[in-house]
């Protein structure tokens, strides 16, 4: 009797412990607010009440208020940012805002996730190319900015530019966190030497010759380093866009936005890239996809220049010290039908429908975007600001020189389709390289690698109509 | 008196259930429910953002008819595993059989060779292989070194996937550690009596070691072609399926699919054809192990 009465309690406590175990993670992140809060001020106790959600779009503005700001990207963007929130905080002591920050990998994972289940940040860092399937998606996730045009003043940005930067349907989900787009960067150490002209504007012939010329000087030396990512954004998709008009699929017809022919010539063009020399062997450089400025031969100057976007240009430039980097045009063909180019925004921020502080958040991002303490903080961390407030505090502290500045310069000299949407999704990103890289690799003629993304490019887009 | 029994019995038997109550907890909730409801997926167009479409077999017939993908993962995947299994455990019977002696030091490098698998496939290591094999990692530096001429390892479609191979090949310490303990467990007479037979070491070693040990070799057999039928972290940290599909394992297609491209059904189907997969090697090698496994018991496996 004895003995059974100890293994019965040995067994409701084991059961016990097992319960306690799957508990905890539901209770952790009540838990969470009290000890995340920053430490120099005397609010963070308070602020763990539950009881606000009650009543939440009405709450008066001295109610304690938590908020959740989620980004990706590096060091000095993290500590600009918090420092921003810690001043905002200082300004309206009740609202704390929580830092969720990391890098890029994984991020959009972590966000589809975190969206579909309802529990993402009240405020998200949102990637230019995603943001369209999540709006396609029709789950409303985002606040519409215009409907709270008294918390935030948009005035500061270029009326056009937020038109075409998070504005889906007349609604404005996303707000543009700087300018952006695709630049082309050389060292004209390196072609000075060598007696190329990168100062004028360029046809996607003049790289060829430019790059030939460069090869035959020095076996060593190479135009253009490349990965199979910007070859499909820097090269693939603006040629096309050139040579048709159109974007890669048409996102209003869900079809294809060239022919057979002029994809095949686009894929010729890339060989020539290959054959010619102007580019070095895909094999060489496909290991650091993704992170060219570490390639061992971008940094010994074996490579002139780089397709890079405006935002990444800064750390290729910093990746070869005794550079003497500028800021190339973006090479476009004769007869374009269109600049093939555009300036955009490297991200948005935006609003969770399913925010109960949606007021707090949008007072947030007004002083984020339109306070000159905040711009004086964050400089160029998010590129170029977009806001009129933004510039003007850069221009003043001398922060808008460099190969940044440069690059986005050019960038906005360039008024080609935006093709964010279909074109831009993951999956046919995916092809769109494999053909590249079949062509680069020479594992296939163009006529091969086009006939049989073509039919890739069909199944994807049947699964979207 | 017997329906007394038989209600203590019974009521030992609820025990019985709540001892193992937070195995069994753990087992319906994080395994059994999310393999059935993976099942269901499977029929369905599934995107995360929106509730599930009932497709019935489509995401099957699609795969299995057309998507070229699919099959260029399913063969790479075979080829990993032809190379990592037998590699794996080839390697490991060589050092086992080198390990199983007296002689000083040996415990010390018995340990030296089992640090590999501590690390196991973590995500490090397979970033420290990478290193190791760029254009101007290590190993390349030490070809020159012997004049040598460079290879491209991981930007090679041909060397690519060998090259992953390498570390799955290079874990080989719990294999190892097994077939050792199996080693020391064949009876010394055996041998004994195969001397007296004028039998010499190769001899000793096809007719008395091997089968001795068969039942351990086979053990790793089957939990290696698993294993490698399942690998992911090799190719999403190395090479990220790359070059040109080269190392496009069929656990990387998966990962892409759910959480790249958020086709969480066909991803679900693509998991069930893994499994089938596995299931159906798994019961090959039974089959064929029946006439070459040896049980000292006698007794069929």
């Amino acid at each position: 009797m004895k003995k059974r009465i100890v293994s019965t309690m040995i067994a409701v406590s084991m059961a016990a412990a097992a319960l306690a175990a799957c508990a905890a993670p539901a209770a952790a992140p009540a838990a969470a607010p009290a000890e995340a809060a920053p430490a120099e001020e005397a609010a963070p106790a308070e602020e763990a009440a539950p009881a606000e959600e009650a009543a939440p779009a009405e709450a008066s503005s001295e109610e304690p208020v938590t908020l959740r700001f989620m980004w990706w990207g590096g060091d000095a963007r993290a500590e600009a940012t918090i420092e921003v929130i810690n001043k905002f905080h200082e300004l309206h002591p009740n609202i704390t805002i929580e830092p969720e920050y990391g890098s890029s990998d994984g991020y959009q994972e972590k966000l589809t996730a975190q969206l579909s289940s309802g529990t993402a940040a009240d405020i998200i860092q949102m990637g230019v190319g995603w943001m369209p399937g999540y709006v396609a998606s029709g789950a409303d996730y985002f606040v519409d900015f215009n409907d709270y045009a008294d918390l935030i003043d948009l005035s500061t940005f270029e009326k056009s530019f937020l038109e075409t930067n998070g504005n889906f349907d007349g609604h404005q989900y996303g707000l543009p966190t700087g300018l952006a787009g695709t630049a082309l960067i050389y060292d004209a150490n390196i072609t000075d030497a060598a007696g190329l002209d990168l100062t004028q504007r360029i046809s996607w012939d003049d790289l060829i010759t430019l790059g030939k010329q460069l090869h035959e000087a020095d076996e060593s030396k190479y135009l253009l380093s490349i990965d199979s990512t910007m070859l499909t954004t820097a090269v693939l998709r603006p040629y096309l866009l050139q040579l048709t008009g159109n974007t890669f699929f048409i996102d209003d017809t869900v079809e294809l936005g060239f022919t057979r022919d002029e994809l095949v010539q686009t894929l010729e063009y890339v060989k020539a890239l290959y054959d010619n020399n102007v580019v070095p062997p895909a094999a060489s450089t496909e290991p650091y996809s993704e992170n060219l400025q570490t390639d061992p031969k971008w940094i010994s100057g074996d490579y002139a220049g780089m397709f890079c976007y405006t935002s990444t240009a800064e750390p290729a430039v910093a990746a070869v010290p005794e550079g003497n980097f500028k800021a190339a045009y973006l090479p476009v063909m004769e007869g374009a039908k269109d600049d093939g180019f555009y300036c955009n925004c490297p991200q948005y921020m935006v609003v969770s429908k399913n925010s109960a502080h949606v007021k707090e958040a949008i007072m947030f991002l007004d002083y984020f975007y339109n306070s000159e303490e905040a711009a004086a903080i964050l400089g160029t961390v998010r590129s170029v600001p977009p806001t009129s407030v933004g510039q003007s505090v850069c221009a003043e502290q001398g922060l808008l020189e460099g190969i940044s500045k440069e690059t986005v310069d050019i960038c906005q000299q360039y008024g080609g389709t935006y093709e964010m949407g279909l074109s831009t999704e993951e999956e046919p990103m995916a092809i769109m390289k494999d053909m590249l890289m079949q062509v680069a690799y020479g594992q296939a003629t163009p006529e091969e690698a086009a006939d049989d993304a073509i039919t890739l490019f069909e199944n994807y887009l049947s699964t979207k109509r | 008196m017997a329906t007394a029994k038989s209600k203590s019995i019974r009521k030992r038997e609820y025990q019985g259930y709540l001892y193992i109550l937070p195995w069994l907890l753990g087992f319906t909730i994080l395994q059994l429910y999310p393999f059935i409801q993976s099942f269901y997926y499977s029929l369905t167009n599934y995107s995360i953002m929106a509730s599930p479409k009932w497709v019935g077999i489509q995401n099957y017939v699609t795969l299995l008819t057309n998507d070229r993908e699919f099959w260029n993962s399913f063969t790479v995947t075979w080829i990993y595993t032809l190379y990592t299994v037998p590699g794996k455990i080839i390697m490991a019977l060589i050092i086992a059989l080198l390990m199983n002696r007296n002689m000083k030091g040996i415990n010390t490098l018995r340990t030296i060779y089992y640090i590999p698998s501590l690390f196991g496939g973590s995500v490090a290591i397979c970033i420290l292989w990478r290193l190791m094999f760029m254009d101007d990692g290590i190993i390349n530096a030490l070809l020159s070194v012997f004049g040598l001429p460079h290879v491209q390892w991981l930007g090679n479609t041909k060397t690519a996937l060998p090259t992953i191979c390498m570390l799955e090949i290079w874990q080989f310490g719990s294999s190892m550690v097994m077939l050792l303990a199996a080693l020391k467990n064949v009876p010394q007479d055996l041998y004994e009596a195969a001397e007296l037979d004028g039998a010499g070491a190769v001899a000793k070693l096809v007719h008395v070691t091997l089968p001795q040990i068969s039942p351990i070799i086979f053990f790793n057999v089957i939990m290696q072609t698993i294993n490698a039928l399942q690998a992911f972290t090799n190719a999403f940290v190395i090479t990220k399926g790359g070059p040109l599909k080269s190392t496009y394992l069929l656990g990387m297609k998966l990962y892409q699919e759910a959480f790249s491209y958020y086709k969480m059904g066909y991803a679900s189907a693509i998991s069930w054809i893994i499994f089938g997969a596995i299931m159906v090697v798994t019961l090959l090698l039974f089959r064929f192990s029946s006439g070459v496994v040896y049980y000292s018991d006698a007794g069929e496996f």
